[in-house]
Order: C-alpha cells, then structure tokens, then sequence
C-alpha cells in the first residue's frame, strides 16, 4: 500500500511537472547561438568554422555575431518579416534550412520573440 | 546557390570510413579481428578482406585493387568512394537529392609494432577560404601496437576521432552526432588503450585542431571501456571537453546482445550530457539508439535503427525521435550498395514537423 502511494505521488509529480513545464530560456543571443544554432546549423558541411557555408559561420558566438553583423540575417527592425534567418526556418522546399530537419517550434519561437526585441548581440 | 544546397545536403547524409560493429560478436569479439586498427574503421587486415570475400554473392579477390597491385608487406593502400542518390524532404516538402559523400585514400606503413597511419580525402571546400580546403586529412597519426595486431596494448598519438561508444558508421545517429561523435569531429590528441577477447579500453587526450577549424571545438578527455561475456557485451563511456563557448561533460553506457538463431544484433547506447554555457546557463540533454541488425542471408545486412534526443529536459517539445533503416548488399568484394531510409519527428505524437530521406548509397572500397 505504502508502495502504491509512493508510485501514485511520483506519478503525479512528474505529470504535474510537465504539466507546468515552459520554455525559460532567455531569448538573447548568446543562448539562441550555444543551444540552436551551433548544434543544428554548424555541421560539419554547412555553418561550421570548417565550411563556412555561404560565408556564415555558427559555431561559437563570437563568430555568429560576425556573420550576422555582415548579413541581413536579422535586421534589428523588430519586424520578423526582415529576418532572412526567420524565413529560411519557417519556409517550405528546397531553401528550408536546417537541411537535416527542421527545428523544434520552441526555437523557432525564442528566435522570433529575439528578433521581435531588436535582435540584440 | 542550389548546388551548393544539394552538396550540402549530400555530405549531411554521407557515411564515413567508419567500421561496421554489426560483426562484432556476430563472428570475432574485437575490431582487430577484420582492421588494422585496434578501435576499428579504416583499412581492412587479412582476416578482414577474407570477410570480405565471404560475404560477397559472387565473390571475387578482395585485397587491394582486386590484387592488381602487389604491396611490400610494410604497406597498404585503400580508399573508399560512395556516391548517393534518391529524396529527401527537410520539413517543406520531397525533393532530389544526389551528391558524392566520400572520397578518402587511406595509408598504413608498418615497421614492427609501429604504424604511421594517414587519410587524405576531399570535402566541401571553405566558404572565401583557400581552394586548399577541398582537401582533408582526418586522419594522420603515429601508432604502436603490442604484439604486431594481436591482443594487447596500444598507444597513438597525432589527428584521430577519440574513441569513444557504439562507433555507428552512420554518422546521423543521434549518438554520434550530438553524443560527441560528431562527422569531421576528429583531433589532435594522445590516446591509449587494451583491447582483448574479453574486454577493451580507450582513453584519450585530445585538443581542438588550431591549424584548422574543426566540428569539436574543445579540448579535453574521452574514455570508453566494454566487457563482453560470450554473445554478450556491456560498456561505460565518459566524456569531457572545455570549449569555446561552454563545457561539455557527459556519460553513457552502451550494450549489444548476439543471437546466433535468428542471426540478430542488438546495440544500444544511452547518454547523458550536461552542458555549462560561458554566458552562465546550463542544460542537460539525454541522448539514446537502438540499433537492430539481422543477418538474413549471405551478401544481406538489415539494420533498424530508432533514436532520441532531448535537446535540454528542462524545455517542452524539443526532443527529436528519429526511425532509421538501411538495407546493404554486398555483391562483389569491394562493392556495396546500400538503401537508406530515415525519418525524424519533433516531439513525436505532438504533432511536431517531420523530415527524412530515402537515398540509394554505392560503395566502391578500392
């Protein structure tokens, strides 16, 4: 009995627990560099510091804020339609980037809540 | 522009000249029962082209260019060419897909118990980098090997992948790619190790490559041990590296179980991994695959491959579920062709976005 107690309030603090989760990342540009962009997008053939694929590197912040200072990736207009790097997440075909898969909504949205505070770095 | 997406695409999919641990245990306990290499992967032994041969629908002579060469008993040569064709969708849509993933010499010189081990391939060259960039060696160190390719000891030091868990040569896996395995993840470092029947072990020292960018950007540790019972093998892994832009410390264990009736291997590996970020944030990710290889018949090799990765525990729906499966043929020595299917999914039962592929591999091993 004591055991079935044990199980039931474990049960209903994990179910509670996700119940509850949300995402507390903070929307900043060193976290959607280290935890989004370096993982998904600097492979070795694409955003690496290896490849450089199409001049842009992802791989560690300092170099992420190189190459969205020389691109329009996001411009810091606060306006998600100005954001080169919002439309290739979000578009549909052969341009759609990550090319591997797409990414989880929850990044997506902490770009576009970025992008939507002026995309500071 | 769309070149470069389908090269891209290619070489994200591609397979490396990694070893297939699919034998192991099936006929031999260790990689040096078919490799030259202690950890496995890379050129082919004695007992390795013979496997070959066996394995082959119409046999053929498997040693280097088809026998056409006679090599000192000091050297050998080899490479391995792989081109794909097929489809992929990458959330938006089917489309396309053929590009060549691997083109790689690979060299061994040996005098007594030590080795000179080097790789030279071509890859993606640099974006406004040198036109040198096309050009890779992953791979060059020097080695020495107790008892001349038996069981014991060994030491190397110089460019290498650090080794590390189940060794998949399918680069994709979530275990590999985001479990520090990762394609292009060699470097520099010292490593040592014992591998017998029974047991093996790796520990290595390793440094970011700082004569040209690498995937690893850190420096650190990687050890691997694995205890096998008969058809039975269970193994620890542990890993830390200080990068540029965080540390990464993560632990795993791994597990294969042969079964000699239905002709089956199962290998799975589980990891955990937390990573403290420079700017101050953290978070813990688990990492898993589970791979299921049926041998149904001569020339034939089925693998069923499920994985998953949670990109941080703390944050709702940004784990990633992935299905794998890959049908190889061998019908001549050196050749193998290989259908690659994969699906992936966010989330999965959320309703989360789904990519994969479909693509035909040729193998040519020279």
């Amino acid at each position: 009995m004591r055991n079935l107690a044990f199980a039931a309030t474990l049960a209903a603090l994990t179910l509670g627990a996700c119940a509850t989760q949300t995402d507390e990342r903070p929307a900043e540009f060193d976290v959607i560099v280290t935890n989004i962009l370096a993982p998904s997008c600097a492979t070795a053939t694409c955003h690496s510091a290896m490849t450089k694929a199409e001049g842009l590197d992802f791989s560690t912040v300092a170099a992420a804020r190189e190459s969205f200072d020389a691109r329009s990736l996001a411009p810091q207009t606060s306006d998600p339609a100005d954001s080169q790097l919002l439309r290739v997440l979000t578009t549909t075909g052969e341009a759609r980037m990550p090319v591997d898969g797409p990414l989880p909504d929850a990044d997506i949205e902490l770009i576009r809540t970025w992008v939507l505070n002026g995309a500071p770095r | 522009m769309r070149t470069f997406l389908i090269l891209a695409v290619v070489a994200a999919t591609a397979s490396v000249a990694h070893a297939y641990p699919q034998y192991q245990l099936s006929k031999e306990q260790t990689c040096l029962a078919c490799h030259l290499s202690p950890t496995g992967g890379g050129l082919l032994n004695d007992n390795g082209v013979l496997t070959d041969e066996d394995e082959a629908k119409w046999g053929g002579d498997g040693s280097f260019l088809h026998g056409a060469a006679e090599l000192p008993e000091w050297l050998h040569l080899g490479g391995d060419f792989r081109i794909a064709a097929g489809a992929s969708d990458r959330g938006g849509g089917l489309g396309p897909a053929a590009f060549p993933m691997q083109t790689e010499f690979h060299g061994v010189a040996t005098k007594g118990a030590l080795s000179v081990v080097a790789d030279l391939g071509f890859t993606i060259p640099q974006d406004g980098g040198s036109p040198l960039t096309v050009l890779m060696s992953r791979q060059h160190y020097l080695e020495w090997q107790q008892g001349e390719g038996g069981d014991g000891w060994y030491a190397r030091a110089g460019r290498f992948m650090p080794t590390y868990g189940l060794r998949l040569a399918e680069h994709p896996a979530y275990t590999r790619r985001f479990g520090g395995a990762p394609l292009f993840g060699e470097t520099y470092g010292a490593s040592v190790g014992y591998v017998s029947a029974g047991a093996e072990f790796h520990l290595t020292g390793f440094a970011r490559d700082r004569l040209r960018p690498s995937v690893e950007d850190g420096d650190g540790v990687a050890a691997y041990a694995e205890k096998r019972f008969g058809k039975v093998a269970v193994g620890a892994e542990a890993r830390y590296a200080n990068g540029l832009d965080a540390t990464r410390t993560q632990g795993g264990v791994t597990s294969k179980l042969w079964l000699d009736g239905p002709q089956v291997l199962f290998q799975a590996e589980a990891q955990v991994v937390h990573q403290a970020f420079d700017a101050g944030t953290s978070r813990n990710q688990v990492v898993g695959y589970l791979m299921t290889s049926w041998f149904p018949a001569k020339s034939w090799l089925l693998d069923v491959g499920l994985g998953y990765y949670d990109q941080d525990v703390k944050v709702p729906q940004v784990d990633r579920d992935a299905a794998e499966v890959n049908l190889h043929w061998f019908p001549k020595t050196h050749i193998e062709l290989i259908l690659m299917g994969r699906l992936q999914t966010i989330a999965f039962g959320s309703g989360g976005a789904n990519s994969g592929y479909g693509l035909l591999q040729f193998h040519y091993r020279m």
